[in-house]
């Protein structure tokens, strides 16, 4: 999966650009292609991780796990998750298992 | 109504979903009236065969995992691997019952997915089986 970054002082934003799906089919490649990206920001001053869902239109229960994964790790350091431009579908399963509660999606 | 039966298997290992999906797409999407109800369902399934490929079979390649279904008024599939089955605390994963402390852990929402969606979902020693009205 290939990613799309954007950075400022403020944010990092990665739009996710050629697939439509996060799950255990993709995770693994997906993973490894968002660790440099994670690790940058773990190491800055920068407050907030936005992640654009525009081309997702299907999350499973491991997408979930990598999602609170991160927000896990930026909410240690006092650092934002955010999700963007989320469809239907992701909002309804991240509402289903209540991550709507503590992760900002819109 | 007729009644349509199918039956398919995969070795455990997570690159077979894919093969899994496909069967599941050409046997069963033209059924399913609304392609979000067909998304839910395909959601379903494919968290039922990923617990059965990690948990229930160990990730171990020469394992098989079996799909089958009938489809009626409603669809039920069944979804068996060759491990020990499904430990009781998460047959009971519920987000009307998730604790504050739980609230961050990462495993346990294929099960309440399973549940959410679907009209039953049924636990035996080594299968998870799901209904589901597809209408």
């Amino acid at each position: 999966m290939n990613l799309d970054i954007q950075k400022n002082s403020e944010k990092i934003q990665i739009i996710f650009t050629d697939d439509d799906r996060i799950d255990v089919t993709n995770l693994k490649e997906l993973k490894q292609n968002l660790s440099p990206f994670l690790l940058e920001l773990q190491n800055s001053d920068i407050k907030e991780l936005e992640l654009d869902f525009s081309s997702i239109n299907f999350i499973d229960s491991s997408g979930l796990a990598m999602i609170i994964n991160i927000y896990k790790k930026l909410d240690s350091e006092n650092q934002n998750l955010t999700i963007c431009n989320s469809g239907t579908f992701v909002q309804d399963i991240c509402k289903v298992t209540i991550l709507d509660t503590f992760i900002n999606i819109r | 109504m007729k009644t349509l039966t199918s039956k398919m298997a995969i070795k455990s290992d997570l690159d077979n979903i894919k093969d899994a999906m496909h069967w599941l797409k050409s046997n069963l999407r033209a059924s399913f009236k609304e392609e979000e109800t067909y998304k839910h369902f395909r959601l379903c399934v494919q968290e039922a065969i990923t617990n059965s490929i990690i948990h229930g079979n160990n990730s171990n390649k020469n394992k098989n995992i079996t799909l089958s279904y009938v489809l009626n008024e409603k669809i039920e599939i069944e979804i068996q691997d060759e491990g020990p089955g499904i430990l009781l605390e998460n047959q009971n994963s519920d987000s009307q019952k998730i604790s504050k402390d739980d609230l961050l852990k990462e495993s346990g929402r294929g099960i309440m997915l399973m549940k959410h969606f679907c009209d039953k979902v049924i636990f035996k020693k080594n299968s998870i089986t799901l209904i589901m009205k597809y209408k």
